[in-house]
């Protein structure tokens, strides 16, 4: 799965740690998310969709 | 407080302390089956040696922190287990004192034997509340995996072995070895995960 978290992150001035802070989990868990090697669960995915005020399509997308 | 030589020594990785822990049973192991030293000062060295245990938790918090992954429910468990392995510890000891000195039988004997073995309980129980608390679902994910790895390591190690010994090619092994074989694998597989993360790690 794609997505685009480093550009939405990147869009705000936010590192990693900042993403990662707002969302409750570790900096690993953005990093792995950001560079496809892990894909978070639905619940997650709805909460960084919220944080960026956009649809779960809008930010995760199929390969 | 924490004395700056502490945190100083502590800063060190936690591969060194491991290291400093297995290497130290091993001498103190070589030690006593060469009749070198006897009881006590096999169990002073244990406990001596049991000291990096100490500072493997408090290197391998330093290393968590610096990584972002340092939870509350990680801290809690690396808590649980120094209580655990320093237990263990006392208890071995402890069990293998009071048989040399008193030489019990019957009941007695069977609850020394026992006795070191209930602080494995306690580790189960330590991991299990780990994966209940941990909020990280990647953390968590990473956890269940390096335990899986560990298992089929302790599988493939175990049966490995049982086979070698089975045709008489190999010393015979006690059972409560694959406690710290599951650990080895443990650390494995959290290894094979770290180098991945670290490959291509965006910031």
């Amino acid at each position: 799965m794609n997505n685009r978290l480093k550009v939405l992150r990147a869009e705000r001035n936010w590192s990693q740690q900042d993403l990662a802070e707002r969302l409750g989990v570790s900096r690993q868990s953005v990093n792995a998310i950001e560079t496809g090697k892990y894909d978070p669960s639905l619940p997650l995915a709805f909460r960084i969709a919220d944080l960026f005020e956009l649809t779960i399509e809008a930010i995760f997308q199929r390969d | 407080m924490t004395s700056p030589l502490f945190m100083r020594l502590a800063g060190r990785s936690s591969l060194l302390w491991g290291a400093v822990f297995g290497l130290g049973l091993a001498l103190t192991g070589w030690l006593v089956r060469s009749e070198r030293i006897a009881w006590p000062w096999d169990a002073v060295l244990i406990a001596v040696f049991s000291l990096s245990l100490v500072m493997l938790r408090r290197a391998a918090l330093n290393r968590a922190e610096g990584c972002g992954t340092a939870t509350a429910a990680l801290k809690a468990y690396n808590r649980r287990a120094l209580i655990w392995a320093l237990s263990y510890i006392g208890l071995l000891g402890a069990a293998l004192t009071a048989r040399a000195t008193w030489h019990p039988s019957g009941p007695v004997l069977w609850l020394l034997a026992l006795l070191p073995s209930l602080t494995i309980a306690f580790l189960v129980w330590a991991m299990a509340r780990y994966l209940t608390e941990e909020d990280d679902e990647y953390q968590r994910m990473r956890q269940i995996n390096a335990a899986l790895f560990a298992t089929g390591f302790l599988l493939v190690t175990a049966s490995l072995w049982g086979f070698l010994e089975t045709f008489g090619v190999a010393p015979h092994a006690e059972g409560w070895w694959s406690v710290g074989v599951w650990a080895v694998g443990l650390g494995l597989g959290n290894a094979a995960q770290s180098l991945r993360d670290r490959q291509g790690e965006a910031r």
